[in-house]
Formats: structure tokens, C-alpha cells, sequence
């Protein structure tokens, strides 16, 4: 008991590997210089492993950790904790999302949604007078961040998934 | 026979003597007729090494360089003598402080670069940040080590913009693409492709005199308000250094 309440303490502290990597930005990942949502990564492979109460406290976490890190009023938060409700209630159900293919169609609807909030949001609260000027801009973001999200969403959540049951 | 033989055989052998002579009398011919100058090429050719090439060139650059430095402070001192009669905001005096980019993002949700210099080092939201080129935004967020800069091509970084030329004011907007839009506030703009985008010479909110940007494109039938594509000067895909104007 007490050595999987340690293991989930590292696997917390690995977390904290989300704002760094926003930080960074690896150009590695870039599509149209634009790279994925490193929250919707984390908080997908969590939700999975521990369910939906702690996925969505873990969506609280990452929201806060990386609004922390943007210039803006915008939020990621109420996106991200009601993401993590979801994912986890299906890992819990197991509806068998550990597959390559529904890992890349989560993470690509996750960040769909997470990117029309922040679209949304920026309209509501900077540009309610023009609003076709920022069509080019939130389409361009929408597609690419989802895509490249969807294409290392496989690779690194099963990654991360094992990396954390190993402990 | 023989001896016509013989006699034939001298000659050729008397000419072969002369082989090389008669090659360039006859190519020394050639060029004489037809008028090439090969001379001065090859001339030009074999001294280039010698020529003082390149590094004349970087002399006289280097010259135009210091001329140039020599001008522009002089200007600066004439301009902060006329900002002190004219009681505006002084713009030389001002402390600036340089800091390095340690993340950017230009594209994307966020368009901002972060600096490793904080509130403790003097930085105060809403002071405006200078790279190679012009301005590249303002101070959004400070933490006591580091600063959050908002880039002009936010889509929620809006500032006064002064167009030298006409001498009008405008609205920069951002729009999240790499060319932000010029709002004018007059119906008919007298603005044109190529003019210069600077910052108000009486301006408060943000450092006064500083170059932004060039109009690409003037759209004067747009609706609500016509409008023009600015492309700016610095560009924050490559800065790994600014500067922070104090206040």
C-alpha cells in the first residue's frame, strides 16, 4: 500500500514535465510551427490508469499549471478538468480506449475541444468587433495542433502508461 | 628527284626553328584583328589577388557605419533637447535593461516570448520590448525572475501606431497571422504600400520613436473602416535577445 502510494507520488512529480515541454516547445513536434498539447497528452494517459475523479483533478492541475505560463486571461481549465471526467469515466468502463487508433481519436477530439474554447474565449474577450479576422488564425491553430496531437498521441501515452504501471 | 626531296625537308625543319615565335606572332595577329582586348582581361585576372577587393570595400562600409553612429547620436542629443523643450516624454534618458528569450512561441494559441528578467530587475507590465528591428510587444505578465511579453501579431495585443509620413494616428491590431491590421481613423487614408509604421513620438503608454512596421497593402473600400497590412521589421522567430524600455 504504501509503495503504490509512492509510485503515485513520482508519477505526480512527472507531471510537472507538462509546462516544461510547453515552455520548450521542441521544434521536433512543430506542424506548420505549431506543436501539440502536451496537457491533452498527460491528462489522456492519467485519465486511463487512474480514472475519472482523479483524472479530473489532474485536468485542474494541468489547467493550472499551464495558464500559469500564458500572457492571457483565457483558460484551459474547465476544458481540461471536464476532459479528464470523461476519459477516465471510459477507461473505467473499459471501453478498451488503450488502442492505438481511439488513443489518437481521443487526444484529436480532446484538443479540438480545448482549442474552440480558447478560440471562443479570445473572440469574447479581444475581438468582438472583427470577428472574420481571426478565421485564418484559429483554423490554422485547430488543425494542426489536433493533428499533430492525434500523431504522437500513440506513441507517447503508451509510453507513458507503461512507464507508470512498471513502478 | 632526291634533291628537290632534300631541299624541301631543310625548309621545314628551317621554319620548325621558328615554331613557337610564328604561334604568337600569328596569335598576336589574330588579336589584332579582331580587336579583343585579352590583355587587360588576363591583366585583370592575374592581379585580382593584389587588387585591395574586399577589404577596401569593408573599409569604406566601415566608414559609412561610423558616419552613420556619428549622425544618429548626434540627432539623439538634438531630439532629446527638443523633447525637453517641447516638455514630452524623454525618450534617450530612459533606462534599458537586456534580456535573454528563454521560450518563444510565435505561432500558435499563445504568441509570446518569455525573458529571464523580472519585476526584481525593474520590469513593470506594459513596458514596451525592443529587438533587432523595432518593437516587438509589451510586458503582459511579470514574475520576480522572468516576464511574459504579448508580440504585436497577438490576436489580443492592440496598440497606437503613428504613421510619419502623413502624420496620423491608427489602431495595430493583431490578428494572430504574421501581418497585423492598420485600423486608420480617417474615412479616406493618404497612407501608402512602403510607408514606415512607428510608434507616437507623443506617445506615454508605450516608448515613443519606435520603428514597427511597413504598410504591405491598403484596403480603402473595407466596411466598418478601412484598414492596411502591416509587415513588421523585427521578427521574433529568430530574437534570442531584447530590450526592455523602463518608464
Amino acid at each position: 500500500m504504501t509503495a503504490s502510494i509512492h509510485h503515485k507520488v513520482i508519477n505526480l512529480i512527472s507531471l510537472f514535465t507538462v509546462p516544461i515541454l510547453t515552455l520548450l516547445d521542441p521544434k521536433l513536434f512543430h506542424l506548420y510551427g505549431i506543436g501539440p498539447s502536451w496537457a491533452i497528452l498527460f491528462l489522456l494517459a492519467w485519465a486511463i490508469k487512474y480514472g475519472r475523479f482523479s483524472g479530473a483533478i489532474i485536468g485542474l492541475c494541468l489547467g493550472l499549471m499551464v495558464d500559469e505560463i500564458n500572457s492571457t486571461a483565457i483558460t484551459q481549465i474547465p476544458v481540461l478538468l471536464i476532459l479528464g471526467w470523461w476519459w477516465g469515466n471510459m477507461g473505467k468502463r473499459s471501453l478498451k480506449i488503450e488502442n492505438i487508433f481511439n488513443i489518437g481519436l481521443m487526444s484529436w477530439i480532446g484538443t479540438i475541444i480545448l482549442g474552440l474554447s480558447i478560440w471562443l474565449q479570445t473572440i469574447l474577450k479581444y475581438q468582438e468587433q472583427e470577428l472574420d479576422s481571426l478565421l485564418q488564425w484559429g483554423w490554422n491553430n485547430l488543425l494542426s495542433q489536433s493533428i499533430v496531437t492525434a500523431l504522437v498521441a500513440p506513441v507517447i501515452i503508451i509510453w507513458l502508461t507503461k512507464i507508470w504501471s512498471r513502478r | 628527284m632526291g634533291s628537290s626531296l632534300r631541299f624541301n625537308y631543310f625548309r621545314w625543319r628551317y621554319f620548325r626553328r621558328f615554331k613557337l615565335i610564328l604561334f604568337l606572332a600569328s596569335s598576336l595577329i589574330l588579336i589584332r584583328f579582331t580587336k579583343t582586348s585579352i590583355f587587360i582581361d588576363i591583366y585583370a585576372l592575374l592581379t585580382k589577388p593584389l587588387l585591395p577587393g574586399s577589404a577596401q570595400k569593408e573599409w569604406i562600409s566601415n566608414g559609412v557605419r561610423i558616419e552613420q553612429q556619428a549622425k544618429l547620436i548626434l540627432l539623439e542629443e538634438d531630439n532629446k533637447r527638443l523633447r525637453e523643450l517641447l516638455s514630452l516624454q524623454k525618450s534617450s534618458n530612459k533606462k534599458k535593461i537586456t534580456a535573454a528569450v528563454i521560450s518563444r512561441t510565435p505561432s500558435g494559441w499563445w504568441q509570446q516570448i518569455i525573458i529571464n528578467k523580472g519585476s526584481i530587475h525593474g520590469i513593470k507590465i506594459g513596458n514596451s520590448v525592443v529587438g533587432p528591428g523595432g518593437l516587438l510587444g509589451r510586458v503582459q505578465k511579470v514574475t520576480p525572475t522572468t516576464a511574459i511579453i504579448q508580440l504585436l501579431t497577438s490576436p489580443n495585443s492592440r496598440i497606437g501606431v503613428w504613421a510619419p509620413r502623413t502624420k496620423r494616428h491608427g489602431l495595430l491590431i493583431g490578428l494572430g497571422t504574421n501581418r497585423p491590421r492598420l485600423i486608420f481613423f480617417e474615412r479616406e487614408p493618404k497612407e501608402k504600400p512602403g510607408d514606415l509604421i512607428s510608434t507616437s513620438p507623443a506617445s506615454t503608454l508605450i516608448a515613443p520613436n519606435l520603428p514597427v512596421g511597413i504598410i504591405q497593402l491598403v484596403n480603402k473600400q473595407a466596411m466598418p473602416s478601412p484598414y492596411a497590412s502591416v509587415q513588421l521589421i523585427a521578427a521574433p522567430h529568430a530574437i534570442d535577445w531584447v530590450q526592455i524600455k523602463l518608464k
